[in-house]
């Protein structure tokens, strides 16, 4: 398959001779491109050969130039990567979001985190970057050091800011005029400006968050819909988030209601965005093991799973056969307690707290087991490069046949529940539907598109490690409902339990971990496991260092934002909460820091710390309450660390 | 009956002190037994106290849009609507405290006081969530409201009599009868969990969709008095259930009131059930439901009553 593409390509455009390869099975990677060529390439492919998934968009920087590799695939699963670049001066590369929707999340990435200037990209809010953090800082080019930068007064103490320098003149990311070869002092005061004009700023933020996607439908504001729609008095405008009893990580919603219709909802994340990516480059390939396990709380193996596997590839190392079939029974187990989760939180957003409250007893037993394997409940870490931590044992063998037959019984019970409940049938039939044709345009991952009768799952596609001797059924339904997605994480229960009893009759004996180089050789890989949210996708990129040099970790929740919108209108408000739920989402996978963002389209201001702190003794104050002692002037010293 | 026994049996016993000792009880009951079935351990016996004692501790915030007199004035209202409803439901013996013919009409639309309150509450704290709330009271009032009247009302076409004690006493006589009712139980029992608001028919306060709805901004006492209201609710609907429909009596007070406490009990461990076992219906699933389906079950009782004592004379 690799192959026909690849002389495909090369008859079609013969200047890419001699620059496309296969870089590893079902991978075909296409040379840095100039930009018309590229645009000419990605055009075809999607066009004529129906490459119409489109996997995800990484930024890079290649010293005088950013980098963008675009990763797409069609029916027969072979990825193809795409580069070309733009100069730092000028980064401008055209918006790819009309060919593929789920695009506009990491083209918004490409903004924020490479000062990248995509044109034709539909407004919406700010991602994942805070509502207050500089127009001009882009802390994924490698010119900018995070010791650098003060967190509090969000001025980057830079020399000569070269990012500053770099900033082209026709982005509308930089509305500024560039510093250029400023001095320290200088330097300071245009950042101390900075922030006094933030909130101009944030209020310029505001009303781009209500702004309605073009190409989407529905509008998303209400003075902006009032416009428009007939029935414009009544329409209410009702935020779910930041914070809200149905989300568990913060996040916004800004729902639209015609009484309890929805007409029109806007999606604003990025509240829990860390900069791990950026951590990850200034460590060392053991070191990042550690930031990638907490990149989720949940899908913490499946993710240090992939990125073992992009270092084992790239230093060429086999993980003995006993680690990788551990690698599948910790990642069965981890699918077992994310649906258990799963379930639980579906049952509490539709008003079902007896099901929340016995699946997550019963997730319990799952945990335990993982943490006589690991030592720990959630961050089990049982992956290190070339193998795993620790061995299971005939003892824990045993207990984990006991705790499988339990939850297998448990387990079908659920099922028939789904299956046979009024109410339960009632409130997940119908709702948030999103068609086979919706998740392939969208380019929706996991259990949402198996529930819309998409046989996408990873494990079958590539089978990777022990998948290979052990084949998984795919579980699919056709409801392409939240009721779909429910049987579907049900059944894949039961599948998961299968599979790790398979795995733990035929662990083969051997060591479970080899030897990995410190310095890993130079060059990419690209690997793709299954998470239990759906497709995992990391991109490696190592120069020959003990530290890599680029880390991309596009979690399955990002693919699945692009058809929330959709999903969401048109239904009514007591389904927002399951709907949202339905997709699984994991925030702070998808934004991958913590920092204040204010919600700009209510209050209209952001504050930083030092303002919150007044606001806040300012407060006590009006009530009588004297919060002796301490001095305003005295706050930062105190923040400082003096304390 | 001299005024100070008539004060005391108002305020003190079977009155106004027994009816929120009762309320208490009955909530811990509820919760206690709501967390058994969903395998946890529940709140000791202490806990409605508790936290009714807590809550009037505590700061009390009203939104600066809100209208203040009236934010102040509605859990009164709800509590004296339950208070007064109360007297007119008999406990101890066959009989309430208080009786005349047509006082069942008079608790009803005392019972219509608690949804109307939590629909003002909501209206007037000018939350968009309350907002919400709010309306989806009032339109789950407009659904159960009719299905309530048929039903309780089918009971008194063959007594003859439309007091709560006349009825409990004619059917006291006939216990065969009550089999006859027993749709408009089934449609009442199904009703009250409606009426009270709890789950699968809590729409209008659904924490994970508008927070709480029409009390998202109550706190404080006020917050107290409201929740201690609905709980006094849940009593004087039990009690009312417990009069029309399981009217089995000894002639004995004090055992007629425990036979009371049994039943109001046992009623509640009915709720309960439907309670955990079920998931929120959306607020139109509640509407055509009580339509569609409580509503024509209540008439059917209504017409069989109706044909048993003009055909059969009984």
């Amino acid at each position: 398959m690799e192959n026909e593409l690849m002389e495909a390509l090369i008859t079609r455009f013969p200047e890419l001779e001699g620059k496309v390869k296969i870089s590893a099975p079902l991978r075909v990677s296409v040379d840095w491109l100039p930009q018309e060529t590229f645009l000419k390439v990605i055009t075809w492919l999607h066009d004529e050969k129906k490459l119409t998934h489109g996997h995800n968009v990484i930024g890079t920087d290649e010293g005088d130039n950013l980098g963008f590799i675009y990763m797409i695939s069609g029916e027969d699963q072979v990825i193809v990567i795409l580069r070309t670049t733009a100069p730092k001066q000028a980064p401008r590369i055209p918006s790819l979001s009309g060919l593929y929707k789920c695009f506009i999340l990491f083209e918004r990435e490409l903004c924020d985190l490479f000062g990248a200037d995509v044109t034709g990209l539909p407004p919406g809010p700010r991602y994942p970057l805070p509502d207050n953090w500089p127009k001009d800082q882009w802390p994924l080019r490698k010119e900018w050091k995070p010791e650098k930068f003060d967190r509090q007064t969000m001025i980057y103490q830079g020399d000569s800011t070269p990012e500053t320098a770099g900033a082209p003149a026709g982005n509308p990311a930089s509305p500024g005029p560039a510093t250029e070869g400023a001095a320290e002092v200088n330097a300071k005061t245009e950042a101390l400006l900075q922030t006094v004009e933030l909130d101009e700023e944030a209020r310029a933020a505001a009303a781009f968050v209500n702004q309605p996607l073009p190409g989407e439908a529905a509008s998303d504001n209400a003075p902006e819909t009032a416009a428009k729609h007939p029935n414009s008095e009544n329409l209410i405008t009702v935020p779910i988030g930041p914070q809200h009893p149905s989300l568990d990580e913060p996040s916004t919603f800004t729902i639209t209601l015609e009484g309890e219709k929805v007409e029109g909802a806007v999606i604003g994340i990025g509240y829990n965005h860390r900069g791990l990516e950026k951590a990850c480059e200034s460590r060392s390939y053991v070191q990042d093991l550690y930031i990638i396990e907490r990149v989720c709380g949940i899908c913490s193996h499946a993710h240090t799973t992939a990125y073992c596997m992009c270092v084992e590839q790239l230093a060429g190392v086999t993980v003995p056969p006993r680690a990788e079939y551990i690698r599948l029974i910790v990642g069965e187990m981890e699918r077992l307690h994310s649906h258990l989760l799963w379930l639980g939180v579906a049952g509490h957003e539709i008003g079902f707290d007896t099901l929340f409250m016995m699946s997550w007893r019963d997730r319990e037993r799952v945990l335990d087991i993982l943490t006589v394997l690991g030592g720990n409940r959630i961050n089990y870490g049982i992956n290190c490069l070339g193998g795993v931590r620790r061995d299971i044992d005939e003892g824990l063998a045993q207990e984990i046949h006991k705790t499988l037959d339990f939850l297998e019984a448990e387990i079908k019970y659920y099922l028939k529940l789904a299956e046979t409940d009024s109410t339960l049938a009632a409130r997940l039939a119908g709702v948030g539907v999103l068609s086979k044709e919706d998740c392939l345009l969208y380019g929706a991952a996991g259990p949402v598109a198996r529930a819309a009768g998409i046989s996408d799952d990873v494990r079958q596609i590539e089978p990777y490690g022990a998948y290979r001797d052990i084949p998984v059924r795919v579980i699919t339904d056709e409801h392409a409902d939240v009721f779909g997605r429910t049987l579907v994480r049900i059944k894949e229960m039961l599948e998961s339990i299968r599979l790790i009893r398979e795995a733990l009759a035929r662990l083969p004996e051997g060591p479970i971990t080899v030897r990995v180089p410190r310095r890993i050789p130079a060059g990419e890989a690209i690997i793709r496991v299954e998470a239990p949210r759906g497709e995992d996708l990391h991109y490696l990129r190592s120069n020959g260092t003990d530290m890599p040099d680029r880390v991309r970790v596009r979690a399955p929740t990002e693919c699945n934002w692009h058809g929330m919108q959709h999903m969401l209108e048109g239904g009514y408000l007591s389904d927002v909460p399951i709907t949202i739920a339905a997709i699984d989402p994991c925030y702070s996978c998808t934004d991958r820091a913590i920092s204040l963002r204010g919600h700009n389209s209510l209050s209209g201001q952001v504050l930083d710390w030092q303002q919150l702190r007044k606001y806040s003794l300012d407060w006590y104050r009006q009530r009588g309450i004297d919060p002796s002692g301490i001095d305003l002037a005295d706050i930062s010293a105190h923040t400082d660390g003096k304390e | 009956m001299g005024l100070l026994t008539a004060f005391i049996r108002i305020l003190i016993f079977p009155g106004f002190l027994f009816l929120s000792a009762y309320a208490l009880v009955l909530q811990f009951l509820d919760r206690k037994l709501y967390a058994r079935l969903q395998s946890r351990q529940g709140p000791p016996w202490y806990q409605p106290v508790a936290d009714f004692f807590k809550l009037l501790g505590k700061e009390t915030l009203i939104p600066a849009q809100a209208n203040h007199l009236m934010f102040r004035m509605i859990p009164a209202f709800c509590l004296g609507a339950m208070a007064a409803a109360f007297i007119y439901i008999p406990v101890w013996g066959r009989s309430a405290m208080f009786s005349f013919e047509g006082d069942m009409i008079v608790v009803l639309y005392f019972l219509a006081i608690p949804p109307l309150a939590s629909f003002l509450a909501g209206w007037y704290s000018r939350s968009l969530f309350a907002t919400v709330g709010a309306t989806r009271t009032l339109t789950q009032m407009f659904a159960y409201e009719v299905p309530m009247f048929l039903a309780l009302l089918a009971p008194t076409l063959l007594s003859g009599s439309w007091s709560i004690s006349g009825n409990t006493a004619f059917y006291a006589a006939h216990p065969l009868l009550v089999l006859v009712n027993l749709p408009a139980l089934v449609v009442t029992l199904i009703v009250s969990q409606c009426k009270l608001e709890r789950t699968p028919f809590d729409a209008p306060e659904a924490e994970t969709e508008i927070v709480s709805g029409p009390l998202v901004e109550y706190g404080g006492r006020y917050l107290a008095f409201f929740t201690f209201s609905k709980d006094c609710e849940l009593v004087v609907v039990l009690s009312l259930f417990t009069a029309m429909f399981l009217p089995f009596s000894t002639g004995i007070a004090g055992a007629d009131f425990l036979l009371y406490i049994v039943k109001t009990l046992a009623v509640m461990a009915v709720l309960c059930l439907l309670r955990a076992t079920t998931a929120r219906l959306r607020i139109n699933q509640i509407v055509s439901f009580c339509w569609k389906y409580l509503a024509p079950a209540a008439m059917f009782q209504i017409i069989l009553n109706l044909i048993l004592r003009e055909v059969f004379s009984l």
